[in-house]
């Protein structure tokens, strides 16, 4: 496989993937959310209680690998199944071929499998001499072009339609008209119907081994499963030994939940049940670990085991849809990928994928067995940064931000430099051609001199508007280190919402950065130091403000691990909840004002971006435009995708620029559908990325922190 | 109507939805000489009929003169065949899916690889739900070693995710309760 950097920039060049992907994502949801919907109705349970039950399912298996893998080979060996256990790829390989030497076969046809693309199958082979065929239509289109599958479900979603009928043109000596999709898909059929009857093996994969009948079940569309399974007169399947599953009635709750999440089919055409050779036939069955029991021993990847391979995670990933599955993943893409690739292939091989990931969470809410994808990535990405170290710039720009002195003193010397460049919320920044790369697509915000924890009207005292259930609690505002220096004017606005609502709001001088940049790059030595800080300053008071859900996100869900070993602090962190709360949802709860409280008579449309975290880790849902339409009566237009990341992705949008511009073209683009031009959201590094993006793309947009928006309308500040 | 009536009748509409759902055409017919007639009026060359189903339905007194049953040697002589007829071993409601049961090759390439596949299915075997499938699933693997939950005619979106129906199963399904 080429290196990562290629594959990254091949991807980021070829706007037919983005284009492609753009689209499948979005037609996905649809149909994925109507066969959810559909299937709760049918089972009368949400889709979290099926997926719990399923990976609850999949756990028992997990926690006794050796106990279900005797039981499965039992059953199977009393069908006359041939088991073979596979400790690694090498060993299934040398397996497979060996059965090939021992029955002359020269040519195997092959099923979809992902574990034959895991152990590099048909490079093995070939070198054996032995030729296998690809048989899945997209699997095939790929081996005609010497290229791989970029999506678990769908492998050649990256090809366009002119491609594939000049290959399927070229293997097949004829013509085809690239809009004649039907034809070239029919074609499969009598252009691979000599590979089937030539192949004296057929080999496929297995989506679940029921162990109490030793049944491999096979789950397919196109029909050229079964035949590969039954044409050869040797039918080996291969699975890893996690696709276990204890019964029938397993299978079933797999069956309900996988083809939903893959295609948005109820059922898919074949569901095949495997139990025993037939008449004629020999089954074997390779069973393969290849790091699977090393990750079942770990309890912060074993529930990775869980995974079905359906493809939702990236079907729904804001980076996977900017450079597909050759770049996000290494054989096994998408967000599952970033995670077992480093058991499968090597952590060296899921260095450059993981950092694609912008932690924004969407894959986790949609993984029909609830594997906690982001906080998994996250401990790759440690892992990386342990064994290789980070790269230098990030290196020393979290050396240097652990320094609250040393952060005060660069932001006010930018803000004092940049004051000629300065042009109202942003900064017009020479378009030198070395900055371009970081510039062209985002205008940098302006900084002001003066942070917020310097400014006087952060302590001023303001009449409460209306006495609230937050009335006399003391309240300590976190700032966040970045709002506080670069919009300095929204903890400022939030501390006046907090103030109006009652408040009794406190700001220790002493505060600074939660650790979420160190935490977000995996420098665990660094995102301790300055969570300890942060939880000391957190003590004597009721509760904990921000205006930024980012660092709620960090302090709920990135401390626990993080601390994992430090008894003492993990236990602090965890009375973090219920205690730490984002603006938005405090003004939305304890301190909620009456209705139209911050109304101002007529007033334009607003359109609410809401923080992908807020959504994806905090339940938010729609409180931040329930909020804005409770307290002001303004019309909130509704925005396509409002949960989807806007690219910020903290340091993402500086390691991987191209990366974060493309994603945030996708919200610029529903943002300016809305036909509305004031953006609000409740996270303050969207904002800022929001309204660069706006900028430097001449897009019509006003974009604001929330509690900008809402400070202004405060009785004083009219 | 008695009550397990009403409840038959439901299970079928529910059926009846899912095979249409997933692209299948749905039919009734009264008894298996319906059936029959059905599935050839879909094509001029003789119905592909395994030799199991061929042997019942003669059994039943149904004219299998016609019927062009795959030899147990080359049985991919009826490979691309206009219609083939299969029975099935139970239906499930709650995705319209017919079980079959194809132990060897003979049987098997019936359902893989006639364009267009007739599945007759007894109105008395359709279950209600994927867990009383499993159910008998449960009870009959082991004596079942190819078995297949069919669920519409085999298809793909491979390309540009554009759905075509008819890959390398049938290009047309018709699902057919019986009695």
């Amino acid at each position: 496989m080429r290196p990562f950097r290629e594959r990254y920039r091949t991807a980021l060049n070829d706007h037919n993937v983005r284009d492609g992907l753009l689209a499948f994502q979005r037609s996905w949801r649809e149909t994925r959310d109507e066969r959810m919907d559909e299937l709760e109705q049918i089972m009368g349970a949400s889709f979290d209680e099926l997926r719990s039950e399923l990976a609850s399912v999949k756990d028992g298996v997990i926690a006794d690998l050796d106990g279900h893998v005797a039981r499965f080979r039992a059953a199977a060996e009393a069908n006359g199944i041939v088991v073979y256990e596979a400790s690694s790829a090498e060993d299934a390989n040398r397996y497979i071929a060996g059965l090939c030497r021992a029955r002359g076969v020269d040519a195997v046809i092959k099923g979809k499998s992902m574990v034959s693309e895991e152990i590099e199958l048909n490079d093995f082979l070939a070198e054996e001499g032995v030729t296998a065929v690809e048989s899945d239509l997209g699997e095939w289109i790929l081996q005609l072009e010497h290229d791989h599958p970029s999506h678990l479900v769908m492998p050649a979603i990256h090809r366009r339609r002119d491609q594939v009928a000049q290959t399927l043109g070229k293997a097949l000596g004829t013509h085809f008209d690239p809009d004649d999709i039907p034809g070239m898909v029919h074609s499969a059929r009598a252009g691979l119907r000599e590979a089937f009857l030539r192949a004296g093996l057929g080999l496929t994969g297995a989506n679940a081994l029921i162990a109490e009948s030793g049944t491999a079940m096979v789950i397919t569309n196109e029909g050229n499963g079964r035949l590969t399974a039954s044409l050869p007169p040797v039918h080996v399947v291969t699975a890893g030994i996690e696709k276990i599953v204890p019964t029938f009635q397993d299978a079933i709750r797999q069956i309900r939940l996988l083809p939903r999440s893959a295609t948005g089919q109820p059922i898919t055409s074949y569901t095949t049940f495997v139990s025993g050779p037939t008449e004629g036939h020999d089954l074997h069955i390779v069973l393969l670990d290849n790091g699977r029991r090393a990750m079942a021993s770990e309890p912060q990847f074993a529930s990775a085991l869980r995974c079905v391979r359906c493809g939702a995670c990236a079907n729904v990933c804001p980076p996977y849809q900017i450079v597909g599955g050759h770049g996000f993943g290494h054989i096994y893409p998408g967000a599952i990928g970033l995670v077992t690739t480093s058991f499968h292939h090597g952590l060296e091989a899921a260095a450059g994928p993981q950092s694609l990931c912008v932690s924004c969470g969407a894959c986790a809410t949609v993984c029909p067995v609830a594997i906690p994808l982001p906080q998994q990535i996250l401990g790759v990405r440690r892992r990386v940064a342990q064994e290789r170290g980070l790269p230098l710039w990030q290196r020393l720009t979290l050396r240097a931000w652990r320094s609250r002195r040393a952060v005060d003193l660069s932001f006010r010397a930018i803000g004092l430099l940049s004051r000629p460049l300065r042009r109202g919320a942003v900064t017009r920044v020479p378009r030198l051609p070395w900055l371009t790369r970081w510039i062209g697509w985002r205008t940098p915000p302006s900084i002001d001199a003066t942070p917020a924890h310097a400014r006087a009207d952060l302590r001023a005292a303001r009449p409460a508007l209306a006495a609230t259930q937050a009335t006399g609690r003391r309240v300590l505002l976190h700032l966040q280190c970045l709002a506080d220096r670069v919009t300095p004017q929204t903890p400022v606005a939030a501390a006046a919402l907090l103030r109006a609502a009652g408040v009794d709001v406190v700001i220790p001088a002493q505060q600074h950065c939660c650790g979420l940049p160190a935490i977000d790059a995996g420098d665990v030595a660094a995102a301790r130091r300055m969570a300890r800080d942060t939880l000391r300053a957190f003590d004597g008071v009721d509760d904990v403000v921000t205006p930024a859900p980012s660092c709620v996100v960090a302090m709920l869900h990135g401390y626990q691990e993080m601390f994992a070993d430090e008894p003492e602090w993990a236990d602090r962190a965890t009375r973090l909840t219920g205690r730490v709360h984002d603006l938005v949802s405090y003004l939305s709860g304890p301190a909620r004002l009456p209705a139209g409280a911050l109304a101002q008579g007529a007033a334009a449309a607003v359109v609410v971006h809401r923080f992908c975290q807020s959504g994806n880790f905090l339940d938010a849902g729609s409180q931040l435009e329930d909020l804005v339409a409770h307290l002001c009566e303004v019309e909130v237009s509704p925005l396509f995708e409002a949960d989807t990341c806007c690219g910020f992705g903290g340091m993402t949008s500086l390691g991987n620029p191209e990366l974060s511009a493309g994603i945030l073209e996708r919200k610029l683009s529903a943002l300016a559908d809305t036909g509305v031009r004031t953006v609000l959201t409740g996270n303050p590094g969207c904002a800022i990325h929001l309204r660069g993006g706006a900028d430097a793309a001449g897009r019509a947009l006003d974009v604001e922190h929330v509690a900008d928006y809402l400070a202004r309308r405060l009785p004083h500040a009219r | 109507m008695t009550s397990a009536d009403g409840t038959m009748t439901d299970r079928v509409a529910r059926f009846r939805e899912g095979v249409e759902l997933a692209s299948a055409r749905y039919a009734e017919a009264l008894d298996w000489a319906g059936v029959v007639d059905l599935a050839r009026g879909l094509g001029d060359e003789p119905l592909v009929v395994g030799a199991a189903l061929a042997g019942e339905l003669a059994a039943d007194g149904v004219a299998i003169d016609e019927f062009r049953v795959p030899d147990a040697k080359s049985p991919l002589e009826v490979a691309d065949a206009a219609v083939g007829l299969v029975r099935g071993t139970l239906g499930v409601a709650e995705t319209g899916s017919v079980l079959l049961l194809e132990a060897n090759l003979q049987e098997r390439v019936v359902s893989m690889l006639c364009q267009t596949l007739v599945q007759g299915i007894p109105r008395e075997l359709i279950v209600d739900s994927l867990d009383d499938f499993a159910g008998w699933m449960q009870a009959h693997a082991v004596d079942s070693p190819y078995a297949t939950l069919t669920t519409g005619p085999s298809r793909t979106a491979d390309i540009e995710r554009e759905l075509t129906i008819g890959v390398q199963g049938p290009r047309e399904l018709v699902v057919v309760v019986v009695g």
